[in-house]
């Protein structure tokens, strides 16, 4: 078993997976959550983005110390991707290319 | 008297389309679990226990930070609370489920289930939800097993690019969302980066607490700069 901390990992899973179960769980037995406030339901709307912005910053470039291009420029690459509609599945496999690429040479 | 005429074969048929796009990123995923040292039993069961997609990323991405569990556990929540608005409109069209059977359906609710069946015309019964949410579900756990399979034959420089897929996957999801929406957008996704970066690396703000602030303060500020364009 992994660990990376003094918990077991799957202990770490098992309570992410309680977490969004409850989160799942709540609108087929409580009503309402129709009916929030506005700019709650705008901030809810904002949240994942605001997530993606966290998730890649810094890690695509601090996880590659000094080669901290490969991973700035496979970020690139995906955005690329993504702007321009093609599948997302495309636009990883490239950054993985790319990354691979700057990490060896 | 059950009025429903979907059967857990369209169901199915409809979830295909999900399984088809899960399964490539659902590799991915199983790639940054191989990648982050995970075994295949561990990276298996977060696909099975937490059926999260991105939170799920998240969760391997702060647990290798070292991030503690209460950072972890409440960075996935957030991240999931979307699931709360697209279960209530599913729960809505629901026919006649109730219980145990109420329970899955809920389970199983991700952001296609919810896109496929709040569009269909009729009231949603339990065959086809099952039918539906199962197919998208194996797709899900069956390339989490594929990605983890694969990553362990990749040679190390491989597996330290392959180290970037969680990367890129948000950065092409949020390309997509700045395609929709525009410079906001892009905007709240910079802010939240920005202050990830100047809280973890500038004042040493621990992995998981500087992911929970940056991302709420984002938000707030991405929500407020909306209700003044709007006026």
């Amino acid at each position: 078993m992994s660990s990376f901390h003094q918990i077991p990992t799957v202990v770490i899973f098992l309570c992410g997976a309680l977490a969004t179960m409850l989160v799942k769980e709540i609108p087929y037995w409580v009503k309402g959550l129709d009916r929030l406030p506005p700019f709650l339901v705008k901030c809810m709307q904002i949240l994942p983005i605001a997530a993606m912005g966290a998730l890649i910053f810094p890690g695509a470039f601090h996880d590659y110390g000094p080669q901290w291009y490969a991973g700035t420029g496979a970020i690139a690459i995906a955005f690329a991707f993504g702007y321009a509609k093609r599948p997302t599945i495309l636009g990883i496999v490239a950054s993985i290319i790319l990354c691979y690429l700057l990490l060896v040479v | 008297m059950n009025q429903t005429n979907l059967t857990a074969r369209e169901g199915i048929v409809d979830g295909m389309p999900i399984f088809i796009g899960y399964f490539p990123t659902a590799i991915a995923f199983g790639l940054v679990c191989r990648n982050a040292g995970l075994f295949l039993w561990e990276s298996t069961f977060s696909s099975l226990a937490v059926y999260g997609g991105s939170s799920q990323f998240l969760g391997v991405n702060l647990l290798v930070s070292g991030a503690a569990i209460l950072e972890i556990v409440l960075s996935m929540a957030l991240v999931n609370l979307r699931y709360a608005f697209e279960g209530a409109a599913v729960a809505r069209k629901l026919d006649n489920v109730h219980g145990l059977k109420r329970f899955i359906v809920g389970f199983f609710t991700t952001d296609e289930v919810f896109s496929i069946s709040v569009l269909k015309g009729k009231p949603l019964g339990w065959g086809y939800m099952v039918g539906l949410e199962l197919t998208a579900y194996t797709g899900w756990v069956s390339g989490t097993v594929v990605g983890c399979l694969v990553g362990a034959m990749l040679s190390d420089e491989w597996q330290l690019a392959v180290g970037v897929t969680l990367y890129a996957m948000f950065s092409a999801m949020w390309a997509g969302e700045v395609r929709k929406g525009g410079a906001r957008i892009l905007f709240v996704g910079l802010c939240a980066g920005l202050a990830n970066s100047a809280l973890s690396l500038g004042l040493h703000v621990g992995a998981g607490w500087s992911f929970v602030i940056s991302m709420l303060g984002a938000t707030f500020v991405g929500a407020l700069c909306d209700g003044r364009t709007e006026r």
